[in-house]
Order: C-alpha cells, then sequence, then structure tokens
C-alpha cells in the first residue's frame, strides 16, 4: 500500500524539494539554537583544583 | 558485494568527519582518554595494582600492541576502528537502502558523541561490537563471537554487555549441550583478565554515589534525555546541540522509526533479537532508574561488583545501537511503502542528514573538544631520566586531572602514569561539580589514599616516600592542584624543565609489585590461548563441527 502518490513531472521535483526545505530549515534552527546554547552548559566550578565534571 | 563496499566507504568517511583534529599526529587527550609514546606492561596494567581494574586489560593490550607501533598511530586506529566497526556492523544487520540510515545512527548519535568526549574509547569499541556479535551469535559462528567479546572485553562494562547478549545467545540457539556449554565458558573466559584481579580487591570498591548517574540534557527531564541516548554525568562531556529542543524531538522519532523495524529484524535474527532488546531495555531501565531513584540506584552500586554499572548511562550502549539498526530497518520498511520512486530515496536522505544536521556539533572532533597534540619534550627526558627500576614514582600536584595548557586546558587523566617505565602513585580523587559545590568522590586506590593522608598532614615524601617503594617524585608545573613543596621538602632536584621537574626521594626499601601478579598473568596467559584458538577456528572449513 502506498503512503505518498505524487504523479508526472511534479515527483522529480516535490521529493528533492522536500528534502532540501526540511534538511535546510533544521540545519539552519540548529546552527542559530548552537550559537544560543553555548551557555548552557554549566560552567565549570572555580576551584584551585581541575574539576573533573559537572554533575 | 559493491554496496558493502559503498556502506564501508561511508562509515569510514563519517567517522573522519567526527574524529576530524583527533586523526592529526598527535594525542588526543581529553578526560580519561590518555595514551602515550609507549606505555610500558607495568603490573597495574594487568590489574596487579593497589587499585580496582577499571582499565584492564585496555592498558595491558595498549602496552603490547605499542612494542609494534607508536602510541599515537594506536591511539587514531582504536577511535577509527570504533566508529567504523560501529556503522559498518550495524549496516550489516540492514537489507536494502535503510542501511545509509543505520551507519549515520550507529555513528552520528548522542551515546557516542558524548563517550568520545569523556575519552571512553574502550566503551565505543565495545558498542561497536554488539552488532557483530548479534549477526555471529544468529549464525552460530561461536568462534567469531569469542573473538567480538574478547575485543568488547578491553573493558570491563563492555565485556559484561557482551557477555550478557552472548552467553543467552549461545544457550538458547540449538545445538548440542556440550558444545553451548563449552562456547559459554569461553565467551565468560574473555572476561576473566578483570575479573579476576577484581575479585582480589573484594572489599576495596569505592562507595555509591548519585553524581555519576543519567543527567538530564534540558527541561524535557530525564526520560526523554535517555530515549534520545544522552546523558552522560558529565554536563562538560556533552555537546550544546543536546540543550536544543529539537534533540529530544529527533530522538522520539528516530525510536518510533525504529519501532517499525522491529518485527522484521526480529524474523531474520529471531531469538538473539530478543536478548539484544532484553538487555538494552535492561540497560535502559537502570540509566533511568540512576536518574529518578537516586537512592534506590547508588543502593544497587554498593553491593560487590556494582561499581560497574556505576557510570549509569554507559547501559544505553545496546540501546544506542539497536535503535540504529532498527531505524534503518524502519525506513527502509517506510520506503517500500511509498509509490513514487523519486520520494523514496528522498525519505533514505532526509533520515541520513536530520541526525548529523540536528547535532552538527559532533563534527571535527566534537567541535575541536577532542583534538590532537603533542607532548612537551619534558615527558620524554623525564622517562629516560626515570628509566625502569624496581622504586615507585609519585605524581604531583596530588590531584588525579591535569588541565595542561599545551592540551588546550582540556580536562585530563594525569598522564603520568602510562608515560614512565615505572609504576606511578597517583591521586585518584575524582572532583565533581554540582550545583557550585564541589564534592569530592573517594577513590579506590588503598595506596594512593594512604600517600594522599600523609600528604594532607603535611609530611614530606622523603620522610615515608622510600618505606612505601617511592624512588621518585615527577612535579607537573602550570597545572591547578594542591602546593607541592611541603611535599618535596628534603628532596634532591634530579632534572627541571619548563613543564616537568623530577625529585628524587631516596633507596627505597620496600617494593610494592603485587603478589597476585603470578595468578593474574597464568589467566590471562590462558585467556589469550582460548581466543587465539577461537581466531583459528573461524577459518576452520564451515562443517558442523564444534557445534559452529
Amino acid at each position: 500500500m502506498s503512503i505518498v502518490h505524487t504523479t508526472g513531472l511534479g515527483s522529480y521535483f516535490i521529493a528533492p524539494m522536500i528534502g532540501i526545505i526540511v534538511g535546510g530549515a533544521i540545519g539552519a534552527g540548529a546552527v542559530i539554537g548552537l550559537v544560543s546554547s553555548q551557555t548552557s552548559v554549566p560552567p565549570n566550578v572555580d576551584a584551585p583544583y581541575v574539576v573533573y565534571g559537572n554533575s | 558485494m559493491y554496496r558493502r563496499w559503498l556502506l564501508l566507504a561511508y562509515a569510514f568517511v563519517l567517522s573522519v568527519l567526527v574524529l576530524g583534529p583527533a586523526l592529526r599526529p598527535g594525542y588526543a587527550l581529553t578526560y580519561d582518554m590518555v595514551f602515550t609514546p609507549h606505555e610500558s606492561l607495568l603490573p597495574w596494567t594487568l590489574g596487579a595494582g593497589s587499585a580496582l581494574p577499571r582499565s584492564v586489560p585496555q592498558d595491558a593490550v595498549v602496552a603490547i600492541l605499542n612494542i609494534i607501533l607508536p602510541g599515537w598511530v594506536l591511539q587514531k586506529i582504536a577511535l577509527l576502528a570504533a566508529l567504523v566497526l560501529a556503522g559498518f556492523g550495524a549496516a550489516r544487520c540492514v537489507r536494502g537502502p535503510g542501511a545509509w540510515v543505520a551507519v549515520t545512527l550507529a555513528i552520528w548519535n548522542p551515546f557516542v558523541a558524548e563517550r568520545l568526549v569523556q575519552g571512553h574509547w574502550s566503551l565505543l569499541i565495545a558498542y561497536a561490537c554488539l552488532p557483530w556479535i548479534v549477526c555471529a551469535a544468529s549464525a552460530r559462528r561461536w568462534p567469531v563471537v569469542v573473538v567480538w567479546c574478547a575485543l568488547a572485553a578491553l573493558t570491563p562494562t563492555g565485556g559484561l554487555l557482551a557477555a550478557v547478549i552472548a552467553i543467552p545467545a549461545v544457550l538458547l540457539q540449538p545445538g548440542r549441550r556440550l558444545f553451548k556449554a563449552v562456547w559459554s565458558l569461553a565467551i565468560f573466559a574473555t572476561n576473566l583478565p578483570w575479573l579476576v584481579p577484581a575479585l582480589m580487591h573484594i572489599g576495596s570498591e569505592s562507595g555509591g554515589t548519585d553524581v555519576f548517574g543519567l543527567r538530564a540534557e534540558g527541561p524535557w527531564g530525564s526520560v526523554l534525555t535517555a530515549v534520545g541516548l544522552g546523558g552522560i554525568w558529565n554536563g562538560e562531556a556533552v555537546l550544546p546541540s543536546r540543550a536544543l529542543w529539537i534533540a529530544p524531538i529527533v530522538g522520539v522519532a528516530v525510536c518510533t522509526l525504529a519501532a517499525f523495524g522491529w518485527s522484521a529484524f526480529f524474523r531474520r535474527f529471531g531469538r538473539v533479537a530478543g536478548i539484544w532488546l532484553t538487555v538494552s531495555v535492561l540497560g535502559f531501565g537502570l540509566a533511568l532508574l540512576s536518574a529518578i531513584a537516586p537512592t534506590l540506584f547508588v543502593a544497587i552500586t554498593e553491593i560487590p561488583g556494582g561499581g560497574l554499572v556505576r557510570d549509569a548511562q554507559k547501559l544505553l550502549a545496546p540501546l544506542a545501537i539497536l535503535v540504529a539498526v532498527l531505524a534503518g530497518i524502519g525506513i527502509g520498511r517506510v520506503a517500500e511503502k511509498v509509490a513514487d520512486r523519486a520520494v523514496a530515496p528522498s525519505l533514505i536522505v532526509l533520515t541520513v542528514v536530520i541526525p548529523i544536521a540536528t547535532m552538527p556539533d559532533l563534527a571535527f572532533g566534537a567541535s575541536g573538544r577532542v583534538s590532537s597534540v603533542a607532548y612537551p619534550s619534558d615527558f620524554e627526558t623525564v622517562r629516560e631520566q626515570v628509566g625502569a627500576g624496581v622504586g615507585d614514582a609519585i605524581s604531583l600536584p596530588w590531584a588525579a586531572f591535569r588541565n595542561f595548557d599545551w592540551n588546550g586546558h582540556r580536562t585530563v587523566l594525569d598522564p603520568m602514569p602510562r608515560f614512565l617505565a615505572r609504576s606511578v602513585v597517583a591521586d585518584d580523587t575524582l572532583l565533581v561539580g554540582r550545583d557550585g559545590i564541589i564534592q569530592p568522590v573517594g577513590g579506590d586506590d588503598s595506596r594512593a589514599a594512604l600517600v594522599g593522608s600523609r600528604l594532607a598532614a603535611g609530611e614530606a615524601l622523603t620522610a615515608f616516600g622510600p618505606e612505601m617503594g617511592i624512588e621518585y617524585a615527577v612535579l607537573a608545573h602550570n597545572v591547578a592542584g594542591p602546593d607541592s613543596q611541603a611535599a618535596l621538602r628534603g628532596a634532591q632536584v634530579v632534572w627541571e624543565g619548563e613543564e616537568l621537574s623530577l625529585y628524587w626521594l631516596g633507596e627505597p626499601t620496600a617494593t610494592s609489585s603485587g603478589s597476585d601478579l603470578g595468578l593474574i598473568v597464568v589467566v590471562d596467559i590462558l585467556v589469550a590461548l582460548v581466543v587465539l584458538a577461537s581466531a583459528v577456528l573461524v577459518y576452520f572449513p564451515r562443517k558442523r563441527r564444534f557445534g559452529c
């Protein structure tokens, strides 16, 4: 059973276009998000020792 | 055949993209990952030291291979092999175009990203071994299973995860009982190199703590974080993209896709598929338990041997690679149902692109977090000055981790124990930041604990070092840590450099070598023979002999 139907010349454009639009949107969103989320990881605790990580 | 090579090439390209600067000549030093130019085969690498065998037998294997290959080459091989084997192994479980998705998801996922930054290369190798174990087990090629399990057992957790899949697979597959017993024992034996030293250290296990539990990576909480295969305890090993709302959405979408693939996967792999799913669900449950019921989880880790699951997110390994395989099969099934031949490939391409596009910061060594550097020449000079001998060395400042400026201030385990040709006493107390407070997590090395308490009391190393078998002290400059002046009172300067200084404490009056070394070596040789015999049987004419 098919779940996607396209006909004629349109099929050659629709499929790549879906890929480009969705992929592009997600990629752009990720890059923008990346920039804004740089501060989301808690900074290391200020200490005279090397702190292994933040739990 | 042609398709298989293309998939292998794709896995290779993707792995190179992930590792990026870590593949340059030099050493990628991050958290627990330390490779050195020439690691020596010392008693502690076999588990005969005073600490729990947490990195046994990986260090012994690296030391042996170091005889023929330099450390930096070994590191590149280990990292590349882990990722390529994971991607290609996942693809082997998938028929059709979904294999491209399986390769992508097996290499490009939060579990791989976080363990790579944390430096758990041997766990990643174990993760990569799982699909190969399942493929070989479903074909009842037991010698192959033993060889893969041995590779997974480079690290205790890896060996355990491989064994809990492989041993039930042997027992539940048809075959003669005698052969099933023999192969189960052979798989179990691959874990003896770490299990025997661990049994010798029973009672010295460090106390349970909830700081290593699975950690939510955003406001969506622990469950969605675990479903998305992230959640490592160390917030600094988490990529920034994991804090985006797209992260849990992609995690849920991939798991939904994986559900479509289950029936086809089960039809092909039968009972072995059921075992893999069961182990994955159990691992997921335990990892989640560490987040939602930390007190109960800590109680579990306090059971002897329970310390193995202390770092709970590790247990997502079987699920992470199973999801990659199932999602590959799932998207293949969806693509089959699409009538339009032009849309189906686009669906595959989209499913390949989305995991990469939504976690782009995994590229190029997790955006430079895993990158190669060169050790300053001081390290080589100190190694030559100390040489090999009876007395041990101590590494100062007395702190477990270093933040060398030549390593971009990345946190890394003190490399000195793996750099010198003598056993090195080093601090093993972990300092973990939590809500702005530093929480010390006690180590399990009884000798280090004793040295640490005497140093804390202000005693000089010259006063107690030689009687504890410690002859030299190596002091690292320009790194964070407690002041070492009091510890080095009266010590004779042997050599001073910009990065390191070497001190002589006195002629050692005791030796530290474990008396258990003989038994451990015998067990290791026997296990090596079992693995070697299995490797020979891999090429045995494929008749139904030996139950394979």
